[in-house]
């Protein structure tokens, strides 16, 4: 064998070797520290998995306008893997928004697929067990309340589900389903009962004699109306609409989205309404929320989000908006990449790596909440003028230079 | 023509005639409802509502597979639950019928051993010795001895005689201890050094002089232990502890005994050097015993005739007629004596006929009569009673002997002979006259002995008889009705079934239920209990388990519960991942959500939500499960570790006739049973399918 070849194989061997040795006297390093001093080992593990879970937020004070209040709500989902499940990272659903929702208006969540709007429902809902800040429901914090509170508070917040196939047991029939909770939570005498199902069927649209069929007898359209009865017969406040048309033909979306705004006028009922729709959320929203990759980059009144909007991200959003006028030309901004993971998202604004306006700051530097005009809040250090004059960069110069 | 013409013109007529104005609409009385309810084409009421369960069992009544099953099933249960209950008989119960058969009728030998016949006052004569004397006799013939005396130890002397080859003679000496009788006075000791040189007489005051008598002293020595006369006195010495003590022989002694009278004393006294006496004209035997001298004093009954050995027996020319013990010794007693004798105010005398047969004749009537027969060859029956007659007798000895001379060991005859009923009654026809049957008697030659066998009428356990219209897949080996046991085994068996598939799906539904719904840690702990269970090998469990139940002798039906709850037990894990497995992918459903946000309670959630929609898996995998159990419990008992004889199971019965033969000959016993077991699984697994597919919502008819 050629003496040369010989000496490579022996090298990469030797290398292999020495990586086999590192891992070794990492893993005993790590063991050995465990053995020094558990408790220390122990600690020091807890402080590392707070230090990636900050959950450090003001604590909101109630205004009493506010239905309900959000304060820098974090939902992560544990990674875990190994033999021993143990938790190696976290994948950040939501992390760390905060809105306000006035009573008898409705907000609109939008976003692209896989930002949180979804977990930000639930959330809200104590659906899941959020990771770190504040869900005031008129003014109670909802994560704080015991097994037996919540119970009893559970009727005044309701969901209605995407997917109104899934969401209806398929061996109940459907006064039923509607009825069961009024039934277990008492909302009406028993006297009244049947009259009150036969209400609040005939305020969804759905007729008396539905009340003796099966889901599967419906049609989409339907389902979703006895959804929308289900959450409505417990008597609610609020309503987490998520995404409850994106399952349905136009047609029927103008229907339930017509019936929302009927029964919100009639019940003064509070939504948040998720959608990805952004025709959708305009039509029916008083406040959007835009979110990116778990963040809310852009918080306003509906008709400053579509006619006056800030946020880059915003911008190529609502540029996607199908317009029905052939002469018209879209100016779409077509967004590079695709959205990172948001169990490792991008350091400094998160929407750096797809930006068109993109700085040196917003791969290194978090962005503030910035306040450009009431009631409209912007993530994005195109409008922190401080820093920027600080250093020396005029925004209008790179807007005007993108266009 | 004209005809045709006119006629047709008068049919056209006619017929116009005929014809009446209809209106084709028909007249409307009543007017239309006015209110018709309206209904649009898609309006849901014009669709007959189904229920979700109702579909099902639509979709179920279709599948004509499963149907099957089902009529199966239903038949299956009517069989076993009601057919048991209308049927004839029981299930333990065991028919009888008589039957025809070779069945052993008698023996016949050489008679080589002698019997004894003992004379009415010969009881005394101890078993011990009655037992000893067919040896003695061998020994006897051995020798070549004619005699043979010899003495109990009691004293009593017997001795056997010969006569001839057949016969002896037997006669006892009684001798009966009846007293002792001692006058020994002690008068001194005689001591006596080791070395014998110095010896010492130390005597009584009155005896005194004797302790230098040399001569005395002499007989003393030579009579250790023993009695001697010197100078007209007896003295007696008797070896005690090592020091020969010296007695004399008193006038008065002490008679010990029955007798103590003055009289006898003294006939005693006068005796004592004699051998024997006779008082009250009894003999009595005196004799000393040295080695503790007294006079044992014996009664000497006199030497008698106890008994004659013969293996000779009677033959009597009227079948059945019997003699006693009496007749039998007198008889004997005649052959080599007077020759003749008396019976009962009968005189018999003995000869020998042209045959060379000792012949008994009665000669009480001027002409004399064949009573009976000397013969050593005796035949028995089973029966116990002896009522052959002499013809029979000698055909029988015929064929013996030619068999012998022959070489055979498998003969037969035939025989006219009367007809016997099952219990050994004989059977008289209507005019009271006996019925006579021929009868072929089978020989068969067994070392020295001839077994008899011939067809009769028994009443026998009906065994594995063919199917009839009494017994419709006949009997089995116990003489129990095949189809009763059927029906009942067949109880057992689905009882067995839907007991362990109920235990199994509470097990499974509960643990499985849990697991699933809690998941985490209480998951990870019943799953890993599942996957023990599931190591655990189900039949070598079994096999010690039903080993256990034998050692105990546990009760049939006992054991039949334990059997299912074990089975219940082993079964459970496969319930409980299914549905563990349904609940997690349930659980995570939108409907599930949307419970937990209306705020309802887990028992609730549980129990309407999540049970349900489980059930149609549970409900297949429950009617699937019992076809396996079913034939789990048969495998069981075929192993013989199920129910026990005689409670019927399934398996059971095919293991009673488990045997190749009993499989080749008795079909009518195991292929309706196996076929119940087949027809009873395919239909709950036809039925399991259907279920399944009706409970499938893609599933296209």
């Amino acid at each position: 064998m050629d003496k040369r070849a010989m000496h490579g194989i022996i090298i990469s061997v030797q290398k292999k070797v020495c990586d086999v040795r590192k891992k070794i006297r990492k893993f005993a390093s790590g063991t050995g520290k465990f053995f020094k001093n558990p408790k220390k080992y122990i600690s020091d593990y807890k402080a590392a998995k707070k230090a990636i879970i900050s959950d450090v937020y003001t604590p909101l004070v109630h205004n009493p306008e506010n239905l309900l209040e959000v304060n820098n709500l974090k939902m992560y989902f544990p990674i875990k893997a190994g033999l021993l499940k143990r938790t190696v990272g976290y994948v950040r659903a939501v992390d760390g928004i905060s809105f306000n929702i006035k009573k008898g208006t409705t907000m609109g969540l939008v976003g692209e697929s896989g930002c949180g709007k979804t977990t930000v429902g639930r959330t809200i809902l104590r659906l899941y067990k959020r990771t770190g800040g504040q869900v005031l429901f008129e003014g109670r914090d909802i994560n704080k309340l015991n097994k037996k509170q919540l119970r009893l508070i559970r009727p005044k917040i309701q969901i209605v589900f995407q997917d109104p196939y899934s969401s209806l047991s398929p061996r109940m029939p459907v006064g039923e389903i509607i009825g069961e909770a009024v039934r277990e939570h008492k909302i009406v005498p028993k006297a009244k009962f049947n009259d009150y199902i036969t209400k609040i069927m005939n305020d969804c649209g759905l007729q008396d004699y539905h009340k003796d069929r099966y889901p599967h007898e419906f049609s989409g359209g339907q389902r979703q109306r006895i959804c929308i009865a289900r959450a409505l017969a417990l008597n609610p406040k609020f309503i987490v609409c998520d995404e409850p048309v994106s399952a349905l033909d136009v047609s029927i979306q103008a229907q339930i989205i017509n019936l929302l705004k009927d029964l919100q006028r009639e019940y003064g009922l509070t939504y948040l309404f998720i959608s990805h729709d952004l025709s959708v959320v305009e039509h029916i929203s008083d406040t959007v929320g835009v979110m990116y990759l778990g963040d809310l980059v852009e918080y306003a009144s509906t008709e400053m989000i579509f006619h006056n909007y800030k946020h880059p991200y915003t911008e190529a959003l609502l540029s996607a908006i199908p317009m029905p006028d052939p002469t018209y030309k879209m100016n779409r901004i077509i967004l590079e990449g695709s959205i990172p993971s948001p169990a490792n998202p991008p350091s400094g604004c998160k929407f750096h790596t797809r930006c068109r306006y993109c700085m040196d700051i917003c791969s290194k530097q978090k962005p503030k909440v910035i306040e450009v005009e009431p009631g409209h809040q912007v993530v994005c250090h195109l409008y922190d003028k401080e820093q920027l004059n600080s250093l020396g960069i005029d925004p209008e110069e790179i807007v005007k230079h993108e266009k | 023509m004209k005809m045709n013409l006119y006629d047709q013109k008068n049919l056209k007529e006619e017929v116009l005639t005929d014809v009446v104005p209809v209106n084709n609409a028909p007249e409307i009385d009543e007017e239309p409802p006015k209110e018709i309810p309206q209904r649009a084409l898609d309006d849901a009421r014009r669709i007959k509502v189904l229920s979700p369960s109702r579909l099902v069992a639509k979709r179920f009544f279709r599948n004509k597979l499963a149907m099957a099953g089902l009529v199966i099933l239903i038949a299956m249960f009517l069989l076993c639950f009601v057919g048991g209950w209308v049927g004839r008989y029981g299930q333990k119960e065991v028919f009888y019928k008589y039957d025809n058969i070779m069945f052993s009728f008698g023996t016949a030998n050489e008679r080589t051993t002698y019997e004894g016949y003992y004379v009415i006052d010969a009881s005394e004569i101890n078993n011990l010795e009655r037992n000893k004397l067919n040896s003695y006799i061998s020994e006897m013939r051995s020798k070549q001895q004619d005699t043979r005396n010899y003495t109990d130890s009691e004293g009593n002397a017997y001795t056997l005689t010969k006569l001839d080859e057949n016969l002896y003679e037997y006669r006892f000496h009684k001798i009966q201890k009846t007293a002792t009788y001692d006058n020994k006075i002690e008068i001194g000791q005689y001591h006596e050094n080791i070395n014998g040189e110095e010896s010492e007489l130390i005597l009584d005051g009155p005896y005194s002089s004797l302790i230098t008598d040399n001569t005395f002293k002499n007989l003393v020595k030579a009579n250790i232990p023993g009695r001697f006369v010197y100078e007209g006195n007896t003295y007696i010495i008797l070896k005690s502890n090592k020091i020969p003590t010296i007695y004399i022989a008193g006038d008065d002694g002490k008679l010990i005994g029955e007798d103590q009278s003055d009289g006898f004393k003294t006939v005693v006294k006068n005796n004592l050097s004699a051998n024997g006496f006779t008082y009250e004209g009894k003999d009595f035997i005196i004799e000393f015993i040295a080695s503790n001298g007294i006079y044992q004093i014996s009664r000497d009954y006199g030497n008698r005739l106890a008994a004659y050995l013969s293996t000779y027996v009677f033959d009597m020319q009227e079948a059945g007629f019997l003699v006693d013990t009496e007749f039998k010794t007198s008889a004997f007693g005649a052959v080599y004596g007077s020759g003749t004798f008396e019976w009962k105010g009968k005189t018999y005398r003995i000869m020998k006929n042209e045959k060379d047969i000792i012949v008994i004749q009665d000669i009480s009537n001027a002409e004399p009569v064949d009573f009976a027969n000397f013969s050593t060859f005796v035949v028995r029956r089973y029966n116990g009673e002896d009522t052959l007659s002499i013809s029979f007798k000698d055909q029988l000895q015929e064929k013996v002997k030619d068999m012998i001379a022959n070489g055979e060991t498998l003969s037969q005859f035939t025989f006219y002979m009367q007809q016997i009923d099952g219990e050994g009654n004989l059977i008289f026809n209507e005019e009271g006259e006996p019925v006579f049957d021929t009868s072929v008697f089978v020989v068969e030659r067994k070392l020295d002995n001839f077994v008899l066998t011939n067809l009769q009428n028994k009443y026998l356990i009906n065994i594995f008889d063919k199917p009839s219209s009494e017994h419709w897949m006949g009997t089995d080996g116990s003489g129990m009705d095949v189809f009763t046991r059927l029906m009942y085994g067949g109880r057992i068996s689905l009882i067995i079934g839907f007991v362990v598939v109920f235990l199994e799906v509470i097990l499974g539904v509960i643990l499985g239920g849990i697991a699933g719904y809690f998941g985490k840690w209480v998951d990870q702990l019943i799953m890993r209990i599942v996957d023990i269970f599931y190591c655990v090998p189900t039949l070598p469990i079994l096999i010690i388990l039903g080993a256990f139940f034998d050692s105990v002798r546990m009760d049939s039906y006992m054991r039949i519960m334990y059997m299912m709850i074990v089975l219940g037990i082993l079964g459970w894990p496969g319930v409980a991942r299914m549905v563990r497995g349904q609940i997690l992918s349930l659980r995570e459903q939108e409907f599930m959500i949307a419970t937990e946000a209306a705020g309802l309670k887990a028992s609730r959630r549980i129990f309407k939500h999540l049970i349900p929609n489980v059930m149609p898996q549970l409900i297949v995998i429950a009617t699937m499960g019992l076809g396996g159990v079913i034939l789990t419990e048969s495998t069981l008992s075929f192993l013989g570790l199920g129910a026990k004889y005689p409670l019927a199971t399934w398996g059971a019965m095919i293991n009673s006739v488990s045997s190749s033969s009993a499989m080749v000959n008795y079909t009518y016993i195991w292929i309706p049973v196996g076929l119940m077991i087949c027809l009873t699984v395919i239909a709950f697994n036809f039925v399991g399918d259907g279920l399944r597919d009706a409970f499938d919502p893609k599933m296209k008819r």
